[in-house]
């Protein structure tokens, strides 16, 4: 059988395809399924339990009195969604045809979803933990159209959706319907590995990238009702947390040194929790090209693989935080259209308007951008400033009133010392920080592509073709146009990107380039 | 005689003029403050009837909140209209052989810039006073984005049809992208 596979893979293909053809019926997935519909039925009602806790407070008392009710409860939602994950199986249909994927499902709202190959942009296998035992897959297809943006077959045998996933992408490359069969050997030949991750590199990721943090900043008005709670807490293990703050008794270097422990270890908890997010997203970090095709493997239990197309790519970014200073890394991003309309984070794994390779070094970084755009490298090239203009009218427009606000707050409410405290130093802080963003914004344009410096302690670069420009928008108030300087947005499909207090002559000068551009070259946006 | 020319080749002859831009119709002006004076009438209506206890009357004693409402609103009012006075002769757009531009803004001016090339297709929109006065909006929808990018507003219906007709006439949309 493998033999006559390797001497006549069209043949095989066409079979396949002409069974499902002649029978012309829509055929089932696998049982297997049945899995899925109920584990994402319980991923729902997670996302949905944040809203039931307050419930769940309210009925704790009668819950602890009626265990044995309680779990009744549960076991009747469970076999309900068991239930109605059947069904939604036994009502889940799909036909391959030539050229296009058919699928019909839904138990009380149908859906029909009628997509043709030659408009899938995206292909993305996606290998669940509980499907990976038996080597079946979750294969996503997105358009960048408007009409049909997304569909999925939720079980095909993992070779299967490989071959599938060949075929389409062939299809929408060439425009040939009849694909090269996709062997070990030629598939190895075009494939070239830019990058991977190993588990040091996700742990580095996972304490850089903890979204805690700025969680831990905005917390900062709260902190004392949060010590009463936690004092509440742990007195019921006989931990009375404020005799470790009792300057008096124990003095005050003693005090600040146990805020500091107690701080570290809130710290490296989070930090935990957040490197063990990051390992079971990306374990296994693979960045691929293949031909003009960008592809991403990882994932611990649930493996995702994306790919994606080259000419898709509208931006490169590359971020380094403060934190990522310390570690000398940085997070590198290819930013294509999204097609899909549901938030996506940029350290989601199944994201694909967003595609990580998380805590890089420079060289690296250097690497893949010399690898995707054909141009001078973002760390090479200088930025020039925006005008110091931007200092000014940012302190006048917005940081005065909000100090003046702040102060009068405290002026006339006269709240705690240690909130009065706080204003008084974000006051002195913003200042500091609207300097901060101005020193980082630059710019700089080449005879293709527009570079970006932006940030406040940490960097952002980003580099963007000209020719992936959608919309040039420039605005001027008075003073601006007699100092001769414009604040300017590119718009792209991904999103758009703005500068602010540039000289005008340098804009009217990328803008004829873009609009001549336009006009010479033609070139294509996707 | 065979004639053999060997003259100087200008490769790229571009020859471009500077945008020209026309205003929108005046009475897009007349279209707002049409519509804000509805609402100024509408908002004094309710105003009364809750001020004077005309059909309603509102059970708190606090009867100062009505009145500060509606001078909220009628200063809001006021505000848009003479905003928009000085906003409308403003607002001028310009279309080029490749691209379409348009103009707009008091406190900041602003101009957006439209290559025709990544246009994905035009819709005209008209409201119930602008269907009235025969005036149109022009709704240009560029590649990869859901909503519209680029809206003019106050056009002549014609004017409108005209310019959409033009861009989706225009070479440069038919390109397979």
């Amino acid at each position: 059988m493998t033999s006559s596979v390797m001497n006549n893979p069209d043949k095989v293909l066409t079979a396949n395809r002409e069974s499902t053809a002649t029978h012309d019926a829509w055929s089932r997935v696998a049982p297997l399924a049945i899995c899925y519909f109920f584990v994402s039925s319980i991923v729902k009602l997670i996302n949905s339990f944040i809203y039931l806790i307050p419930l769940l407070a309210i009925n704790f008392s009668s819950i602890k009195a009626h265990p044995l009710k309680a779990l009744f409860v549960v076991a009747l939602i469970l076999t309900l969604m068991f239930i109605s994950s059947v069904l939604k199986y036994l009502y889940y249909f799909y036909m391959l045809t030539n050229d296009e994927i058919k699928i019909k499902q839904g138990v009380v709202k149908k859906s029909f979803i009628d997509l043709p190959f030659n408009k899938i942009q995206n292909v993305k296998i996606i290998q669940p933990f509980y499907y990976r035992p038996f080597n079946y897959a979750c294969v996503e297809l997105e358009t960048a159209g408007s009409a049909t943006s997304e569909a999925k077959i939720i079980a095909l045998p993992y070779q299967q959706a490989i071959k599938l996933k060949e075929q389409i992408l062939h299809l929408s490359e060439s425009g040939n319907s009849t694909p090269d069969v996709t062997n070990e050997m030629a598939v190895s030949d075009n494939v070239f590995e830019l990058n991977s991750r190993s588990i040091s590199d996700l742990i580095v990721h996972g304490v850089t990238n903890n979204r805690v943090w700025i969680f831990l900043g905005f917390l900062a008005p709260f902190y004392k009702p949060i010590i009463e709670i936690s004092e509440r807490s742990l007195e019921s293990f006989a931990i009375n947390l404020s005799d470790f703050f009792d300057v008096t008794v124990l003095g005050l270097s003693n005090v600040i040194i146990n805020f500091i422990v107690v701080f570290m270890i809130v710290i490296a908890t989070f930090s935990l929790f957040s490197v063990l997010a990051t390992i079971i997203m990306f374990k296994g970090y693979r960045l691929l090209r293949i031909k003009d095709r960008y592809v991403r493997e990882c994932g611990l239990f649930t493996k995702h693989e994306i790919s994606l197309k080259h000419s898709r790519v509208q931006m490169l970014i590359q971020k380094q935080s403060y934190l990522d200073k310390l570690f000398k890394r940085y997070n590198f991003i290819y930013r294509q259209v999204s097609t899909t309309r549901h938030s996506n984070d940029a350290g989601a794994a199944s994201s694909t308007s967003k595609l990580l390779v998380p805590s890089i070094t420079l060289a690296q970084s250097n690497a893949l951008l010399d690898d995707c755009f054909n141009a001078e490298s973002l760390n090479q090239i200088s930025y020039r400033r925006i005008s110091k203009r931007y200092i000014f009218r940012l302190m006048l427009l917005v940081i005065v009133p909000i100090c003046a606000v702040l102060q009068a707050l405290v002026y006339f409410k006269q709240p705690d010392q240690w909130l009065q405290y706080s204003v008084h130093f974000v006051c002195l802080l913003l200042p500091f920080l609207v300097i901060l963003r101005w020193y980082r914004w630059g710019y700089n344009f080449s005879k293709s592509h527009v570079y970006i410096r932006k940030g406040f302690i940490g960097e952002t670069k980003l580099i963007f073709p000209l020719a992936k420009i959608q919309q040039l928008q420039e605005s001027q108030s008075y003073f601006m146009k007699k100092a001769k300087l414009t604040n300017v947005q590119f718009v792209l499909a991904s999103g758009t990107n703005s500068l602010v207090y540039i000289p005008q002559m340098g804009f009217e000068k990328i803008k004829q380039r873009v609009l001549q551009t336009m006009i010479t070259d033609k070139p294509k946006w996707m | 005689m065979t004639q053999i020319t060997n003259n100087n080749v200008d490769l790229v002859l571009f020859d471009e003029d500077e945008p020209e831009f026309k205003s929108i119709s005046k009475k897009y002006l007349n279209i707002k403050l049409a519509g804000y004076f509805i609402i100024a009438i509408l908002a004094s209506t309710i105003f009364s009837v809750f001020h004077f206890d005309l059909i309603f009357s509102l059970p708190s004693e606090d009867n100062h909140y009505p009145l500060w409402i509606y001078l909220i609103v009628i200063s809001l009012i006021v505000f848009l209209i003479i905003y928009y006075v000085f906003a409308v002769p403003r607002m001028q757009y310009a279309i080029k052989e490749f691209d379409i531009h348009y103009k707009y803004g008091v406190f900041y001016r602003k101009t957006i810039s439209q290559p025709l090339l990544r246009v994905q297709h035009v819709e005209i929109k008209q409201g119930l006073l602008e269907r009235k006065y025969q005036i149109a909006s022009l709704l240009i929808y560029s590649a990869g984005t859901g909503i519209h990018t680029l809206q003019i507003p106050g056009l002549e219906y014609k004017t409108a049809s005209h310019l959409r007709q033009f861009i989706l006439n225009h070479n440069d949309l038919k390109r397979d992208e």
